[in-house]
């Protein structure tokens, strides 16, 4: 019976996909920023540059993006990061009763 | 214009508030499975009006809501129509395109976003399709469609108020002809949307031998007091489904995910009033921002030389986050719920099929001027008549499309 329990949880070891998922969602969250921050706003001086002010967004508008994607970088980096943990505790735990 | 915010919230909160509605739009269409597509695949395919009812109540609901708010006076009207666009041989030849190459890709430009979320390869390859349909349409098409619109041919040449419903019907924008027209819009929708679901769930109902068709939760009337052990039993029920559907156990049911859907539209609608004059939900857009974004680090700038790149899409604007949090809150709703996956199809034809599919969603989606968020859904909220026109191209694309697979 025990055996059975136990070729049962081997076979159900935790994912690694599922480890792994919210990292690159952190990452993702934590590159969009900092290519926000570098390229928009180089863009933006471009367009700017040539008098394009048809794709041209004013400085209060931009800087409003820029503040919003920092705080949902944060938020996404964080909740990113528990389930991360989570998934690699659960990950480890399920490697070991394999054992 | 001058910007007349209504609320006076900063950008940041602007910017934050339409990415939380992207979050819940994602959440609710992964959650729902909700496709546009889908819904209207099934009428020629299975020959079911469920869910394309379901897409017309989702219309409804969102033209009362944006409606009634606009009647009342929370929102003024010019916000409504201020965005509507032009109307002509464009939407319904675009939107022809657009739901062809959707229903051949798999998917509209929700179902996109959130499949390609939750793993789906195939819809990779198609939003990167449609990237490349973006910029075959802004060299080839945009300068011959920009003229055509300019000189009137086969287009309007105004947009904003003059193809607003109130004032087409009434000569008006005042609160009455917006909240007559309202009526006029949305009910006709609903009560459409309602009698589809009937009729279909009716059917499956007789031809499952099922006693009682109809909608459920909707009951006669009558014998109030002690529930019955049928009541206890659907209470006790209903009571597990939500619970299910918390614990993310079980997808939303296609009504309950209408009405979020509904609901986030009109927040966004009251979100961005005066900012951004209700240029509500745009996915569309962001498929050829985004291609123009990966060009970026290469220092290849296509807003500087690149007609359509240079003239309509600015460097960034709230609906840029909104499209990047859909993803987001598509990702977290499958992940959590156990759905994420990468999935490859093992017939590759379907990748080279949903790449075409993808460029031709991207050229239909910028003939169109929008999608069947942006322009169809956007458009019934806006109190506009495009949406009708991009209905009708849409469901005449998909009808094609479903008479080639089969003989594919």
């Amino acid at each position: 019976m025990e055996e059975m329990e136990k070729a049962k949880t081997k076979a159900k070891s935790y994912p690694v996909r599922k480890v792994i998922a919210p990292l690159i969602l952190s990452l993702f969250a934590i590159v969009w920023f900092q290519f926000s921050k570098v390229y928009l706003t180089g863009a933006d001086n471009i367009a700017l540059r040539e008098a394009n002010f048809a794709i041209y967004v004013t400085p209060e508008q931009l800087q409003g993006y820029l503040e919003a994607t920092a705080w949902t970088c944060y938020i996404v980096v964080y909740v990113g990061l528990i389930f991360f943990w989570y998934g690699l505790v659960r990950y480890v735990e399920s490697k070991e009763v394999s054992k | 214009m001058i910007l007349q915010p209504v609320f006076s919230e900063t950008w940041a909160v602007i910017f934050g508030l339409f990415g939380l509605s992207g979050f819940i739009l994602g959440w609710v269409a992964q959650r729902g499975n909700y496709c546009f597509i889908n819904a209207m695949t099934s009428i020629f395919t299975t020959k079911s009006l469920e869910r394309f009812g379901a897409l017309l109540l989702l219309f409804g609901l969102t033209a009362l809501g944006t409606g009634i708010l606009t009647a009342f006076g929370v929102i003024p009207a010019v916000d409504q129509y201020f965005y509507n666009y032009f109307a002509g041989w464009y939407i319904l030849v675009g939107s022809f395109i657009f739901g062809f190459g959707a229903a051949m890709a798999g998917g509209c430009n929700l179902s996109m976003l959130y499949r390609a979320s939750s793993g789906y390869v195939q819809n990779w390859i198609e939003l990167f399709g449609m990237m490349i349909g973006t910029y075959v349409f802004a060299v080839a098409i945009w300068p011959f469609q920009s003229y055509t619109m300019q000189a009137g041919i086969l287009s309007t040449t105004s947009g904003g108020y003059v193809e607003y419903l109130p004032y087409l019907l009434f000569h008006s924008t005042s609160s009455l002809a917006v909240y007559v027209t309202t009526f006029i819009v949305a009910l006709p929708l609903i009560l459409l949307g309602v009698y589809f679901q009937w009729r279909t769930r009716n059917r499956w109902g007789k031809s499952l031998g099922g006693s009682t068709p109809g909608l459920p939760g909707i009951r006669a009337l009558g014998s109030p007091g002690i529930p019955t052990p049928a009541e206890t039993s659907s209470g006790l029920r209903l009571k597990q489904d939500v619970k299910d559907m918390l614990l993310l156990r079980k997808p939303y049911g296609t009504n309950l995910s209408t009405v979020i859907l509904a609901l986030d539209m009109i927040f966004v609608f009251l979100v961005g009033a005066g900012y951004t004059f209700n240029y509500l939900v745009i996915t569309s857009s962001d498929g050829g921002r985004f291609f123009e974004y990966i060009l970026m680090p290469l220092g290849i700038n296509l807003f500087t030389n690149t007609p359509w790149f240079n003239d309509s899409l600015p460097i960034v604007d709230p609906s840029t986050l909104m499209v990047v949090m859909l993803c987001v809150g598509a990702f977290s709703a499958s992940y959590l719920s156990g759905d994420f996956k990468i999935r490859i199809p093992k017939d590759k034809k379907r990748l080279v099929i949903g790449f075409l599919g993808g460029m031709l969603v991207g050229i239909g989606v910028r003939v169109a001027l929008g999608c069947n968020v942006g322009l169809m859904w956007t458009n019934f909220g806006q109190l506009g008549y495009d949406g009708y026109i991009f209905l009708l191209g849409m469901l005449g694309g998909v009808y094609l499309a479903v008479k080639v697979q089969e003989r594919l």
